[in-house]
């Protein structure tokens, strides 16, 4: 006997095949909190020609890898795809966060950067 | 181009590269004669200290990129107002991952900064009064003619044979084909 699927049931159905699926959306072991590893370097001028951190100009990027910049790449979703410079990798960005994955391998690195004289976000990462 | 294929009895104007397997490392400014083969270009980036631009060490590439940018070089270095251009990261040695960059992982990636009126070995954007677009673009064109480069990022919109990518006001990427 086929019993009739509840209002709540459906929406949960509906709910696993809308975003269970849907880019951007967390995959089953991703945290919403935990360690991250990377690296930082202090800068100034650009991230494309830099200089040694000055008192009137200093840039820190930050560098992000392992399974926190895997998760940010899952996170951003197919919609932020962006530049990716080689056909090598895949890249996700939004404003100055940006993610490549390497396509052969499947790591993923993530970088942003920060003007510490205005604390505004800076790009993050170049081809 | 072939001097970079030269391992012994190198002749005259060639230099031995430094190699690990096909991984070659850019020859320094300051190891080459004054209109010797590769005289053309000199050298960017901070030192081993520090992790972005990491001069010599960041300036590993495959020897078709380094045919390359000797070919630039030795087109552009013609007359006596001709100033070499400014290579900066390519690959660490052997490839891997390189902070800052999405890439710049297989040797065939060349940062080069654009030129300037007053030929200072500085950093400059095209915004900046010391560029120099025309000097400019005769060096993204001598790239071009080499017939070995995929896509070049630069953001001068008055620039041909280019086109935009963000943090590419101060220096262009050129992606050499596969």
């Amino acid at each position: 006997m086929i019993r009739p699927i509840s209002g709540w049931t459906l929406f949960a159905i509906v709910m696993v095949l809308a975003f269970g699926s849907w880019p951007g959306f967390a995959a089953p072991d991703d945290k919403a909190h935990g360690k991250f590893s990377g690296e930082y370097t202090f800068y100034s001028l650009s991230l494309g020609d830099t200089g040694p951190p000055t008192k009137k100009d200093t840039k820190v990027n930050i560098w992000m890898s392992g399974s926190f910049a895997a998760q940010l790449y899952r996170r951003l979703g197919n919609e932020s795809r962006g530049e990716s410079c080689s056909e090598a990798i895949e890249v996700r960005e939004k404003g100055n966060l940006v993610c490549s994955r390497v396509r052969a391998t499947g790591e993923v690195n993530c970088g942003l950067g920060f003007d510490l004289r205005t604390g505004k976000s800076v790009l993050g990462m170049i081809c | 181009m072939d001097g970079f294929r030269c391992q012994r009895g190198c002749p005259p104007g060639t230099r031995r590269p430094a190699l690990n397997q096909d991984w070659t490392q850019l020859p320094r400014l300051d190891a080459i004669e004054a209109g010797e083969h590769g005289s053309g270009y000199y050298v960017y980036g901070t030192d081993d200290t520090e992790r972005i631009g990491t001069a010599a060490r960041g300036q590993w590439g495959r020897p078709r990129t380094m045919e390359v940018i000797n070919a630039v070089a030795d087109r552009l270095a013609t007359g006596d107002s001709y100033t070499p251009f400014g290579i900066g990261n390519i690959s660490l040695p052997t490839g891997g991952r390189f902070p800052p960059h999405r890439w710049h992982q297989d040797g065939l990636g060349v940062d080069v900064r654009p030129a300037r009126t007053d030929s200072a070995q500085l950093p400059v954007t095209y915004r900046d009064q010391q560029y120099d677009r025309a000097a400019t673009q005769r060096l993204i064109d001598a790239f071009h003619a080499t017939g070995q480069v995929d896509k070049i990022y630069f953001n001068d919109p008055m620039i041909g044979g280019v086109q935009p990518s963000k943090g590419h006001d101060n220096h262009f990427h050129v992606q050499i084909k596969r």
